[in-house]
């Protein structure tokens, strides 16, 4: 099996974010923000959370066919940015048969799925992936 | 040839819990840097292709080099597809190598003298998401516009640089951040040989990562001592003629952290 990489208590911590799309939104100037982060551009180091919406456009992606051990049986990944309401995030698109359909510009919505078995004894680790609206 | 473990110790270059634990690997960082730049200046994968063959070329000459053989077009669009649009001959191979530079305060009377005229080091931020452009690499930006600085030289002096090639893509952007070339235009130049030795600016006059190697950490001192030989005209780089100034830049992940280096020659 693969070695542990991301400890299970830094998995837990990242819950909200790999569960829920949780982002943050600073209270002053209301930007966005996804990962967190502690401080905002104005300066400011107060925010709320900010879960993202469940759906939006594909801006960039590639298909990769040389993937990371823990990968080897789901390859080839589609890794893609998407937008969510201007919050862009990077990750994996599924459900997709036939990546040439794939396009920017088109629209995803986000679903919950396995990422990995982690760690000698298989901490399995859940999280965000996108799916394309339309069949492909 | 790229195996699966290695993927995963790069992967460790990215943000980490957001990109590497979802698969994301330098190489697809890479790869969709390439897309948006082929998007927005309007280039084929052949037009890009012209990296890897140069590079090979270079290499074709220099006994230093790890691929010391030519590449032809059939060859880089028939290789293995990495990360659409990025094929194997994108990727410099992962070797094992060394380098070492001397530095002293009082050379002798017949040495030639290589000057460290200049250093500068740049850091931007990883995660791709938050990023406006992925055509230019910050961190590169403000690391050469500092160590061009320290040196009193702009990009107009700088008549050799060696830059870091780890995806041929990388090459491109960083010789596009420093200023060097405008941007969009370097597989335009490459391709009618203005930055092959003989002209105003030569690039990766050994042949880059791409046919010396990946090292890792070692990248930067491989190309560092490949600037100290090309700017003192030893073998295999007498053809290059006596330039008086050079730069080196080396950069760690996707634009998170780089350097670079002014180095003048003096006597
Ligand atoms: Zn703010």
């Amino acid at each position: 099996m693969v070695d542990q990489r991301l400890s299970i208590p830094r998995y837990w911590r990242r819950m909200p974010q790999y569960y829920r799309l949780e982002g943050v939104q600073c209270v002053k100037c209301g930007r966005v923000y996804f990962p967190p982060r502690a401080v905002c551009e104005c300066g400011s180091r107060e925010f709320k959370p900010y879960p993202l919406p469940s759906t939006g456009k594909l801006v960039n992606f590639t298909v990769l066919y040389s993937v990371p051990v823990e990968f080897e049986k789901m390859k080839p990944l589609i890794i893609g940015i998407v937008d969510l309401d201007g919050v862009k995030v990077v990750g994996q698109i599924v459900d997709c048969m036939n990546p040439e359909k794939l396009s920017p510009g088109i629209d995803v919505e986000v679903v919950f799925r396995m990422v990995k078995m982690d760690g000698t004894y298989g901490l399995i680790n859940y999280g965000y992936k996108f799916r394309p609206v339309n069949n492909c | 040839m790229i195996n699966v473990k290695l993927n995963k110790a790069l992967a460790t270059i990215t943000d980490y819990e957001y990109e590497g634990f979802f698969g994301v690997t330098p190489a697809a960082q890479a790869a969709m840097a390439m897309k948006e730049y082929m998007i927005k200046y309007g280039y084929d994968y052949e037009d890009l292709a012209i990296w890897p063959i140069k590079m090979h070329e270079r290499g074709s000459k220099n006994p230093l080099a790890y691929m010391k053989k030519q590449a032809s077009l059939k060859d880089v669009l028939e290789s293995e597809v990495v990360a659409d649009p990025l094929r194997l001959y994108d990727v410099a191979p992962a070797v094992d190598g060394s380098a070492a530079v001397v530095l002293c305060n009082k050379p002798l009377k017949n040495d030639a003298v290589i000057r460290v005229d200049g250093i500068g080091v740049g850091a931007y931020g990883t995660y791709m998401g938050q990023r406006d452009s992925l055509t230019e690499l910050y961190s590169v930006r403000d690391a050469t516009n500092m160590a061009l600085r320290m040196a009193h030289a702009t990009t107009n002096d700088v008549k050799l640089v060696e830059v870091h090639d780890t995806y041929s893509i990388l090459g491109m952007l960083a010789l596009e951040s420093m200023g060097l070339v405008r941007p969009g235009e370097t597989p335009r130049l490459l391709s009618t040989g203005a930055l092959d030795a003989g002209n105003k600016l030569v690039v990766n006059a050994g042949g880059g990562l791409k046919s010396m190697g990946f090292p890792g950490g070692a990248s930067g001192m491989y190309e560092l001592a490949l600037m100290v030989m090309e700017l003192m005209n030893v073998k295999p780089f007498e053809s290059l003629g006596r330039a008086e100034l050079g730069i080196v830049q080396d950069m760690a992940g996707f634009d998170l952290v780089s350097t670079s280096i002014v180095l003048r020659r003096v006597s």
